[in-house]
């Protein structure tokens, strides 16, 4: 899925809801701590024997984070490998909120190829009862000493520099779902362990308006009307401009209900920031509509909180998150990656620039309209799964966008490697007609997807001829 | 010792044949002098009096050139990124010359591509010997094969020329704009040098150059990774 259907797309957010509650920690007893020692040893366990489905048998299937069949498909892939990456966990201490749990684990993993060393990373599990025993609800990675001051109460972004206060009661972590879809996020886990504020930042790959407040509302009326297509019970309660740290924002309240869970309702306060080309996102969400109101205080102080901390001399904070994570490089209209082994170039008449978000190496915009192309990358995908990925994507894409319609799909060949064509056109709410020539290749264990996407009014027969010299420049350097 | 004139120099500049004594200083590796004329003179260089440099040039022997007579002195040092710009005397094209680092070999790979803009006309090691190349037309660029046995071991990059058609673009008022775009994928100090034709005006120069002189604009741009350089000319032609 592409960054923007990422970021204007609110699926990416919906997973990691729970319905339990509870006001403040405490210890638990020693059963309970035992029936948690038993579930790290039956994880270690399925973990040893490659057997996914025991692996998802200690995982909530409906409240999992990362979602559960993301979840599935990672092991599924990682335990295919020749040698898989081992996993041990070492429970550091549990708390209780009523009946839901908070462990701290120390996670060690044993990478399966090369000669690299293990690596500890201490992580936050959320588990709930089940059947007399607990299930797998949420994992998230603890903050670590450099990112989150403990006496301050304040979590700090090196690499997406900002900083933000944490209210008491409050744990930061990271989600490994959110960082693997935008450039830099943080969660911060409400008391109850359910409720949340999920911030991150993302490079926008177009402009969505002429100024900050419009695009901030563009893009939150954008995924609200995703929200609501993917939700039930919809209803947008408030709406309106605002300014945090100095930049024009956009506020939209919410309530939904699941579809996995549908007597669960979910009150959201969704703020986005605009300082193009980063949108900066805050979604605050309380489980239970009822506790939105208690912890609407604390949602707000938590955005009021947020602070661009200056970048370094000479660079914008789209080069300062770009030096952190961005691949390659640019030489007039051509932009080459030696990690990625291969090249591609922007025709005449469209901007080109490396992005910082995940899997996204370079965007290219038409210079006189609104339309977009992308280089994709990632590793780690065996060639013999073309097909499978692209009808995963697309199945991805149909089920956010409207009237989605594929008018073909050739095989083809990219940069002397066999490939899959697809055109497709569907429409985004508050964004309009899109219309789609992608090529995706696998290579030497690595995915590549050109997205061109011409939106409206950008004229498809008029630049088609742009995205065929696109995809026609994309080569292999080796 | 005897004076010569260089027979590529357009207004006479007295050059000095060295007859024994080389080197008078150390040599300081292949540089670039830019002359006041307009003309280059590529060479070994080393400190000859305090009046005078000691050029080594394969063509012409040892020459010595007046430091008075020297607009810029363009050394080529590993760790420099260095790109030339030569707009040719009509303004409907320029001939390029970029540096780009050979990619680490993989396995079972004899030959490594590179795509770059324009027609391709040289290959250089970075001792400025030609390396024998492929290359095909993709659209306006040109995709370059080189075998990685045509280049000695170690050597990092290569420095690829290319004639770029309509790289002067005309704008508003009557200018033409010559515009350039680099965002390195490692820290580095890049130095862009433009020649142009003297019958040129350049009537804005953006960002300030580290030198501007009659028919020679020079930056030199420390660039963290990642960071846009768009550094731009507008002639009136």
């Amino acid at each position: 899925m592409s960054t923007l259907n990422r970021l204007i797309v609110s699926a990416i957010v919906l997973a990691g809801t729970s319905t339990l509650m509870g006001a403040s920690s405490q210890d638990v007893s020693p059963e309970t701590k035992q029936q948690v020692q038993q579930v790290f040893k039956s994880l270690q366990e399925a973990y040893a024997q490659r057997n996914v489905e025991a692996v998802m048998a200690l995982v909530d299937p409906a409240f999992s984070e990362p979602p559960h069949d993301m979840l599935k498909q990672a092991l599924e892939a990682g335990f295919a490998e020749d040698k898989p990456a081992m996993k041990q966990w070492h429970v550091l201490g549990t708390t209780g909120h009523e009946q839901t749990l908070a462990v701290r684990v120390a996670e060690t993993t044993q990478p399966g190829s090369g000669n690299d060393s293990p690596k500890t990373t201490n992580k936050l599990f959320v588990l709930r009862p089940h059947n007399g025993s607990f299930l797998i609800s949420a994992m998230y990675t603890e903050a670590d000493p450099n990112q989150f001051d403990r006496q301050a109460k304040v979590y700090t972004s090196r690499k997406g520099r900002f900083s933000l206060a944490v209210p008491a009661g409050w744990t930061p972590v990271g989600s490994d779902l959110l960082n693997s879809m935008v450039a830099d996020s943080v969660t911060l886990m409400a008391p109850d362990l359910e409720s949340k504020v999920m911030m991150g930042v993302v490079q926008l790959p177009l402009k969505l308006a002429d100024d900050e407040v419009g695009t901030a509302q563009k893009g939150a009326q954008a995924d609200v009307a995703m929200e609501k297509q993917m939700t039930l019970e919809h209803r947008v309660f408030d709406q309106g401009p605002t300014t945090v740290a100095g930049k024009g924002a956009y506020r939209v309240v919410t309530e939904f209900a699941a579809k996995e869970t549908p007597d669960v309702k979910h009150k959201r306060m969704r703020v986005y920031v605009s300082d193009h080309p980063m949108l900066y996102f805050f979604l605050c969400d309380a489980t239970g509509t009822e506790k939105f109101e208690t912890l609407r205080p604390q949602f707000d102080a938590i955005v009021a909180s947020f602070h661009l901390l200056p970048v370094e001399a000479g660079l914008n904070r789209q080069e300062a998150l770009a030096a952190e994570q961005a691949k390659g490089a640019v030489t007039g209209r051509v932009y080459a990656s030696q990690e990625f082994n291969c090249f591609i170039a922007a025709p005449e008449g469209w901007e080109i620039r490396t992005s910082p978000n995940p899997a996204h190496l370079v965007e290219m915009q038409y210079a006189k309209g609104k339309s977009i192309a992308r280089l994709i990358a990632a590793k780690g995908v065996p060639a013999d799964r073309l097909e499978q990925v692209v009808d995963k994507r697309l199945d991805t894409v149909k089920g956010i966008v409207l009237d989605f319609s594929e008018s073909s799909r050739n095989k083809v060949t990219l940069g002397g490697t066999p490939g899959i064509e697809s055109i497709q056109t569907y429409r985004i709410q508050e964004m309009g007609t899109f219309h789609v020539k992608e090529v995706t290749c696998v290579r030497d264990n690595t995915y590549y997807l050109i997205l061109c996407q011409c939106i409206e009014p950008d004229d498809y027969a008029a630049l088609e001829p742009d995205f065929d010299r696109i995809i026609q420049s994309f080569g292999f350097t080796q | 010792m005897k004076s010569i004139q260089h027979p590529y120099w357009l207004t006479p500049l007295i050059v000095s044949v060295i007859c024994a004594g080389w080197p008078l200083g150390p040599a300081l590796g292949a540089e670039t002098l830019f002359l006041r004329d307009g003309s280059v003179l590529i060479g070994q260089i080393s400190e000859g009096t305090s009046h005078d440099y000691l050029v080594s040039n394969p063509r012409y022997g040892i020459v010595s050139v007046l430091q008075t007579d020297v607009v810029y002195r363009q050394s080529l040092e590993a760790d420099v990124h260095n790109e030339t710009i030569v707009i040719r005397a009509d303004g409907l094209a320029v001939v390029a010359s970029r540096r780009h680092d050979v990619p680490k070999r993989m396995e079972d790979k004899d030959k490594f591509n590179l795509l770059v803009t324009g027609q391709v006309k040289s290959v250089t090691d970075p001792n400025g010997t030609d390396v024998p190349f492929e290359t095909q037309a993709v659209g306006d660029n040109s995709l370059v094969s080189i075998a990685y046995g045509a280049l000695a071991q170690q050597v990092a990059y290569v420095t690829v020329t290319t004639l770029e058609q309509g790289a002067l673009e005309p704008v508003a008022s009557g200018l033409w704009s010559l515009q350039l775009h680099t965002i390195p994928a490692q820290d580095e100090l890049l130095r862009v040098i433009v020649r142009y034709p003297k019958t040129f005006r350049p009537r804005q120069v953006t960002p300030d150059p580290a030198l501007e002189a009659d028919g020679l604009i020079v930056w030199e741009q420390n660039l963290r990774r990642q960071q846009q350089f768009t550094p731009e000319i507008l002639f009136a032609l």
